[in-house]
C-alpha cells in the first residue's frame, strides 16, 4: 500500500474500521513515520476522551483470586530455604501493590456508589465559588457528593453553621483522573458546605432546597 | 532517560522487553479493562478482551514503535478496537440467530458520568460545529461505522471521514490531548 492513510487515522482510533481495515493501516504504519505519528495523535486524542469516563473497577472478588493466585507458592517445587526467600522477596511488593489496589478499590466503589445514587435520586449542582469544584446533592438534602478537579493538597470538606465548622471527611483522589471526590451516603440537610486546604478555607458553596 | 519514565517504558515496549509489557499492564490494567468495559458492559467480556487484545500486540511484531506517541493512548486504542470487533460480532450473531435487530448494549455506568467528570467531554462535544460533533458522537457513543453514519446523515463518505478526523483533533484538543 502506498496512500497514506490520511483521515483513516481518526476511524482507527475511534473504532470504526473493520479488523481487515486496520490491518491494512497497521501494515502501512509499520512502514512510514508520518503516518505512524497521525495515528498516534488521534489515539491520544480518543484517549483523551476515554480518560473523562469513570473507571470501571473489576470484580474484587475476581481481583483477590488472581492476587491469591499470584502469590500462591509452587508446593514442593524449591527448598523451603529458596522457597522462603523467593516468599519474602514477593511479598514486599504484592504488599505495595495490595495497599495500591485496595486504595484503588475504595475509590472506585465510592465513586461507583454515588453515581448509582445520582441516578437513582432527583438532585442538584451547585459550585463552589472560586475553584473548580462542585456538590452534587439529593434534593431531599439526605446525600451529598463533593467532586474537586486538579486537588494539588489535601483537602476537606466542611459544613458551616452557626458560625462553625464541622469536618465531613477528606476528598479522595480518583485512579487515573485530575479529580477527588467525597460522597456522603447519609446526611441531614446542609446549606453551606465550604474546602478547606492548610487550615485555609478556599472555596464555598451555598447550597438550594 | 529515567528508569520507569513514560519515554524509558516507551523505549523498552517498543523493543519488546518483557518487563515492558508487564510494567504497562501494572500501569494501565485498570484503565485498558474500563475501556473494555464501558464498550462491552460486561465484567467476564471485558477481561478477556484485555487479554486477547493485549495477547495480540505482544504476538505483532512492529506493531507499537516510539513515533506512534504513548504506550498508553497505542494501548487503550487496540483495547477500544477489540472491544468494538466483539460487539460487532455479537451484534451480528443475534441478528441472525434471533431475527431481530440486535439491542445496542446498555451501558449505565456511562450514562450516569454526564453528572461528573464526564460532563467535560460533553462539553468539549457541544463546542465543535454541528456538521462535526454529529458523526463523532455516532461513532464514539454509538461506535458506527463511517458508513453507518454516512447513510444516516445523508452525506458522502469522504466528507464523514474528514470532519471526524477534524472533529476528533479538535476533542483532543480540548480534552488536553498532546
Amino acid at each position: 500500500m502506498t496512500d497514506h492513510i490520511g483521515d483513516d487515522a481518526a476511524l482507527y482510533a475511534l473504532g470504526m474500521l473493520e479488523p481487515d481495515e486496520r490491518d491494512r493501516i497497521d501494515a502501512h504504519a509499520a512502514s512510514c513515520d508520518a503516518c505512524v505519528r497521525l495515528l498516534g495523535q488521534a489515539e491520544a486524542d480518543v484517549t483523551a476522551a476515554i480518560l473523562t469516563q469513570p473507571i470501571a473497577a473489576p470484580p474484587v472478588a475476581d481481583l483477590a483470586s488472581k492476587r491469591a493466585a499470584v502469590a500462591k507458592p509452587a508446593r514442593y517445587a524449591m527448598p523451603v530455604r529458596a522457597l522462603a526467600a523467593a516468599l519474602v522477596v514477593a511479598l514486599l511488593p504484592l504488599g505495595y501493590f495490595y495497599q495500591q489496589n485496595r486504595a484503588m478499590q475504595v475509590a472506585m466503589s465510592m465513586e461507583s456508589d454515588a453515581m448509582t445514587r445520582m441516578a437513582a435520586s432527583p438532585h442538584k449542582v451547585v459550585a463552589f465559588a472560586g475553584s473548580d469544584a462542585k456538590v452534587i446533592y439529593g434534593k431531599d438534602g439526605s446525600w451529598y457528593c463533593v467532586v474537586v478537579h486538579g486537588v494539588r493538597t489535601p483537602m476537606n470538606v466542611m459544613w458551616m453553621h452557626d458560625g462553625t465548622q464541622t469536618d465531613l471527611g477528606r476528598v479522595t483522589p480518583m485512579p487515573h483522573k485530575d479529580m477527588a471526590l467525597l460522597y456522603l451516603p447519609a446526611s441531614h440537610r446542609m446549606d453551606q458546605l465550604a474546602l478547606v486546604s492548610n487550615g485555609q478555607i478556599v472555596a464555598q458553596a451555598q447550597l438550594v432546597f | 532517560m529515567q528508569a520507569g519514565s513514560d519515554e524509558a517504558l516507551a523505549a523498552a515496549f517498543a523493543a519488546k522487553e518483557k518487563w515492558a509489557f508487564d510494567e504497562a499492564y501494572r500501569r494501565y490494567g485498570a484503565l485498558l479493562y474500563s475501556t473494555a468495559y464501558h464498550v462491552l458492559g460486561n465484567a467476564e467480556d471485558a477481561q478477556d478482551c484485555v487479554q486477547d487484545a493485549l495477547s495480540r500486540v505482544w504476538r505483532s511484531p512492529g506493531a507499537y514503535s516510539r513515533s506512534r506517541g504513548e504506550v498508553r493512548s497505542f494501548l487503550v486504542v487496540c483495547v477500544r478496537n477489540e472491544a468494538i470487533t466483539r460487539l460487532r460480532s455479537k451484534s451480528r450473531r443475534q441478528k441472525l440467530t434471533e431475527r431481530v435487530a440486535a439491542e445496542p448494549t446498555q451501558n449505565v455506568e456511562f450514562e450516569y458520568t454526564d453528572v461528573i467528570e464526564h460532563d467535560r467531554l460533553r462539553a468539549a462535544m457541544r463546542k465543535l460545529p454541528e456538521e462535526q460533533r454529529k458523526p463523532l458522537e455516532l461513532a464514539y457513543y454509538q461506535q458506527k461505522t463511517h458508513t453507518e453514519i454516512a447513510a444516516e446523515l445523508q452525506e458522502p463518505l469522504g466528507t464523514i471521514k474528514s470532519r471526524i478526523a477534524l472533529g476528533l483533533r479538535k476533542l483532543g484538543s480540548a480534552l488536553g490531548a498532546p
